[in-house]
């Protein structure tokens, strides 16, 4: 099974009060990847940072409408999930192959409005993501120990400011597994983005919302316990020069020091393609 | 030795039942302020600093995330002063020419190895290489070999 979290995020720029359509990330896209259509893929949550309130739309023919769809205020800056919070029992919404998400917001008339969206992938072909669920977590779990970075974001709207996970702290055991349960960010963006050959090079995320520090500290943990999915994603410390973490916000930018909550897990407990 | 003689009141001044209870006296008005309670229950006796309707007291305070209600100058989550917060965006903003987007791949992964040849291309230029030496020793050594020295190096410091 090739599984995959992929964070994919886009913005706008002085959308004011027109619904506009989202400029995703570079080389990112709102069309969900091609996968096996016997294969399910969820939409997991999003999430905006406007600086002025505002709406995200969320919208395709083949969700529940192309009118308004998924459709929620934005409250001005407070990077918080907008439906399907992981703290909270969760619903799956299904998405399809190759369908193209309409997603659309407002905000201010002078800025950059960012928003993200959280995609779960049960099997993309050509990725082995490596994820484990909350019981093996559980079993195979022995160590926490965080992982501190500094991220200099850029302000285009773009993900931004990449670096690796040792790159300021070397401390991960070598040749060892690492599930990522969350993370924390020190300052308000819209998303922090991770990154490996592990979780097959398509971005895990979560909001940058330093007053909801408790609950993205455990995120990942929250969507595979809610969704009843393998959704902690695992890397290993052998290839920590290519495990990056990098940043998305608005025009505003920043400087953010991110905190990722680890666990050691057992030597064999998670396999090549996770569980 | 003579014992102290304390005047003992028969009632608090300003209750209704008092020998000097005077209705409308400063005295009766607050006895009643503090003891009259029309809408029920209070949640704290009057004036108590944790009482919704006291004045002065930290109930009054708007507490958002991240800002010292007393000292709402100061920068929300880092708590500093706008001196030490115009500083560090200052700082921010002279590195930021040197920070790229991150490198995505045109099939929409995460160029990791481009990073990590970004970093130790950084390391080796930091060393004092031109960027041509640089490279050589970069493809000589490789990514890994050259991110240990730079992880070495640092670990010493």
């Amino acid at each position: 099974m090739g599984r995959a979290i992929e964070c994919v995020a886009g913005f706008t720029t002085n959308p004011s009060s027109t619904l506009t359509t989202l400029t995703p990330s570079t080389n990112t896209s709102f069309t969900v990847r091609g996968t096996d259509t016997t294969k399910n893929a969820w939409l997991v949550s999003a999430w905006g940072f406007h600086a002025t309130v505002g709406e995200l739309v969320i919208k395709s023919p083949r969700l529940h409408d192309n009118v308004q769809g998924i459709r929620n205020r934005v409250t001005a800056a407070y990077t918080v999930p907008l439906f399907n919070t992981p703290f909270n029992p969760m619903a799956k919404q299904r998405l399809y192959a190759q369908d193209n998400l309409t997603v659309q917001n407002t905000g201010g008339a002078a800025e950059i409005d960012c928003d993200a969206l959280l995609i779960y992938y049960e099997d993309l072909a050509g990725v082995a993501g490596r994820f484990i669920d909350y019981p093996t977590l559980l079993k195979s779990g022995i160590n926490l120990v965080t992982a501190e970075v500094t991220v200099t974001a850029v302000v285009t709207g773009n993900f931004g400011g990449a670096v690796a996970i040792n790159s300021t702290f070397d401390t991960l055991k070598a040749n060892t597994d690492y599930a990522i349960l969350g993370g924390m960010s020190d300052t308000r963006g819209c998303a922090v983005r991770i990154t490996g050959v592990d979780l097959g090079n398509v971005g895990v995320g979560f909001p940058a919302e330093p007053s909801i520090r408790e609950e993205t500290n455990n995120w990942f943990v929250g969507i595979a316990y809610c969704l009843g999915l393998p959704a902690i994603p695992v890397v290993n410390s052998a290839n920590k020069s290519a495990i990056t973490i990098d940043v998305q916000t608005n025009g505003s930018g920043g400087t953010y020091i991110i905190n990722l909550l680890l666990m050691e897990m057992a030597a064999g407990a998670v396999g090549a393609q996770g569980m | 030795m003579t014992a102290q003689q304390v005047q003992e009141r028969d009632f608090p001044k300003g209750h209704p039942k008092a020998a000097d209870y005077v209705p409308g006296s400063p005295d009766a008005l607050e006895w009643t302020r503090k003891n009259i309670h029309p809408k029920g229950e209070r949640d704290f006796p009057v004036d108590s600093v944790k009482a919704a309707d006291s004045k002065d007291t930290d109930t009054e305070l708007i507490w958002r995330p991240g800002v010292d209600p007393t000292q709402p100058d100061l920068e929300e989550f880092t708590g500093a002063t706008p001196e030490v917060a115009a500083a560090r965006h200052a700082a921010y903003l002279a590195q930021l020419p040197k920070v790229a987007e991150t490198p995505m791949t045109p099939e929409g992964f995460v160029d990791t190895g481009a990073v990590a040849a970004k970093t130790a291309l950084d390391f080796l230029l930091a060393q004092g290489h031109d960027e041509q030496t640089a490279r050589v020793i970069l493809s000589r050594e490789g990514i890994d070999q050259v991110l240990a020295a730079k992880h070495t190096l640092a670990a010493k410091e």
